[in-house]
C-alpha cells in the first residue's frame, strides 16, 4: 500500500483539488490539497491517490552529475558539510 | 529502451567502488533502512550483492502493513461483522495479514462486505455512492498516508463516512530506535517518501542528539548506493549528519502545507507498533473537531486485544533487525506469500515477502 510514483500533471480542475496525472497512456484522477502551488505540466509525487510533493526536475539532473562526482570525490552530500 | 539515468550500471559501479574503498579498515558496520520499499528495491536489484563485506544493511520496522498491531486488524474485524454490517474499505495487502481469529480476508469469505481501496479518496467514494450505509475506512500508514487522509478530514465529507486510524510518525519510531544504547546500529538510511512529508531536518536528532550518521535515499540504484555511501563516509570521517540524496524530491523542511493538515487533525500520542511495543510519540490521534467521524467512538468501542506474534514466527524480530527471514523457521516453507504466517510475508514492503521474492544466497 506504501508506494509513491511519480507522474506528469496534465489538468488541474478549477476549484484546484484535484487533478489528472499520466504515465505512459494512463490517465487517473489525483487529490493536489497538499501541492497547492502545482501547476500542469509539473511532475508530482503520487502516494494514495494524492500527489504530496512537487519534483524538482532540476534538483533532479543536478544529483546524478553531484553522484558521478562524489563517487571520486570523499564529500558526504550533506549541505553543512560541504 | 533507454537507459534509466538512474539505473546507469557505469554510476552503479563508480559509487560501489567508491564504497569498497570508503569502508577499508572500518570494523563491521550495521546499517538501517526503516522503509519497505528500500528493502524491496535492494534486494529486487540484488545491491547487497555489491556492498564491502564489512557493511550490512539491515531492515528495520519501515512496512506500514507489518507494524499495524494485531489489535487493530481485530478491531477492524469487529467492524466487519457489526450487525448491522457497515462496509469496511482498507488497503489490498492489510485485509490479507494474519492475527489469531482469521484475516479481514477471511473475515470477507465467510460474508462480511471488506472492499479494497487504492487511497482515501476512494473511501470518501465509496461513502458518497451508498450514502444509506455507514462505511468504516480502516485507515493505516505512516504520514505519506496521514497526511492525504488529513487532508480530507479537514474538508467536507459525506455523513454516514467514519474512519478508524491507526497511523504511525517515523521520525518518533527512528528516535526510538536510536534511543537504545544496546543497539547495533551505526546509521540510518531514511526513508525517502516519508521524508518527503517530514522534511530531512526532521531527523536532525540522529547527529546532536546520538551522534548516529543519517542520509535520505530515493528508491533507484544509484540513490540507494549514494545514501550508503554517504553513511560509511560519515562514519570513516566521524562527522554525522543527515545528507540528502533525494532532493528532486525532499526539501529540509518538508511539505510544510501537508504538516499543517496534519498538526490541524492529529494530535501525538504514544502507540503501538505490532511485536515491538509501546513507542512514544508515533501515535496519530484524531483531534476533538475530528472525532466525529471516529469510527470508535460512533459504535462505542474499544480497541480489541491480540496477540501480536504467532506461535513460530519471527516477524518482531525481524523488522527491528535482530534477525534475517533465513533465521526464521517459517520462512519459505510454512510461510510464503499465498500463504502468510506472519505480516512481513503479505505486502509488496514486507521484508520476508521481498526475501522470498529475490532470494539471496542464505535464503535459499
Amino acid at each position: 500500500m506504501c508506494l509513491a510514483v511519480p507522474f506528469k500533471l496534465l489538468e488541474v480542475s478549477p476549484d484546484h483539488r484535484e487533478g489528472t496525472v499520466a504515465m505512459g497512456h494512463s490517465t487517473l484522477a489525483v487529490g493536489l490539497d497538499l501541492v497547492p502551488e502545482v501547476k500542469p505540466g509539473d511532475y508530482v509525487l503520487v502516494h494514495a491517490g494524492m500527489a504530496i510533493e512537487v519534483l524538482q526536475e532540476v534538483e533532479a539532473r543536478e544529483t546524478l552529475a553531484a553522484f558521478r562526482e562524489y563517487a571520486h570525490l570523499p564529500g558526504l552530500l550533506a549541505p553543512e558539510a560541504e | 529502451m533507454a537507459e534509466i539515468p538512474y539505473r546507469s550500471k557505469e554510476l552503479v559501479s563508480e559509487l560501489a567502488h567508491a564504497l569498497q574503498e570508503a569502508a577499508q579498515g572500518l570494523p563491521p558496520l550495521s546499517l538501517m533502512h526503516v522503509c519497505g520499499t528500500h528493502e524491496h528495491e535492494i534486494s529486487r536489484h540484488a545491491l547487497r550483492q555489491l556492498l564491502p563485506k564489512n557493511v550490512k544493511v539491515v531492515a528495520g520496522p519501515g512496512c506500514p502493513v507489518c507494524i499495524t498491531p494485531a489489535s487493530a486488524i481485530a478491531t477492524a474485524i469487529k467492524f466487519a461483522t457489526l450487525n448491522p454490517p457497515p462496509i469496511l474499505c482498507t488497503y489490498g495487502d492489510i485485509v490479507r495479514v494474519p492475527i489469531g481469529r482469521g484475516s479481514l480476508w477471511q473475515t470477507k469469505s465467510r460474508g462480511a462486505e471488506v472492499r479494497v481501496i487504492y487511497g482515501p479518496r476512494d473511501a470518501v467514494r465509496m461513502a458518497e455512492e451508498n450514502p444509506d450505509r455507514p462505511v468504516v475506512f480502516f485507515s493505516i500508514g505512516f504520514e505519506t498516508t496521514a497526511a492525504p487522509v488529513a487532508s480530507l478530514l479537514a474538508a467536507a465529507l459525506p455523513k454516514n463516512f467514519l474512519i478508524y486510524c491507526c497511523h504511525r510518525y517515523v521520525p518518533a519510531a527512528v528516535e526510538a530506535l536510536a534511543a537504545d544504547a544496546e543497539s547495533p546500529i551505526s546509521g540510518y538510511l531514511l526513508p525517502g517518501h516519508a521524508s518527503v512529508i517530514s522534511g530531512y531536518q526532521a531527523y536532525a536528532f540522529l547527529p546532536e542528539r546520538y551522534q548516529k550518521p543519517a542520509a535520505v535515499a530515493g528508491f533507484e540504484p544509484v540513490d540507494i548506493l549514494a545514501g550508503i555511501l554517504s553513511l560509511v563516509r560519515q562514519i570513516q570521517q566521524r562527522r554525522p549528519t543527515v545528507a540528502n540524496c533525494y532532493p528532486r524530491a525532499v526539501k529540509p523542511e518538508g511539505n510544510r502545507q501537508a504538516q499543517q493538515i496534519l498538526e490541524q487533525v492529529f494530535d501525538r500520542s504514544d502507540a503501538a507498533w505490532r511485536g515491538i511495543g509501546i513507542l512514544p510519540g508515533t501515535g496519530l490521534e484524531l483531534r476533538e473537531p475530528f472525532r466525529r467521524w471516529s469510527a470508535l467512538a460512533h459504535y462505542g468501542l474499544e480497541e480489541e486485544a491480540e496477540d501480536d506474534i504467532l506461535p513460530g514466527c519471527s516477524c518482531h524480530l525481524i523488522m527491528t533487525g535482530r534477525r534475517q527471514p533465513s533465521e526464521c523457521g517459517l520462512f519459505g516453507k510454512a510461510c510464503t506469500p499465498e500463504n502468510p504466517k506472519g505480516p512481513c510475508m503479505v505486502g509488496g514492503e514486507g521484508t520476508c515477502r521481498a526475501h522470498y521474492l529475490y532470494p539471496e544466497p542464505e535464503d535459499v
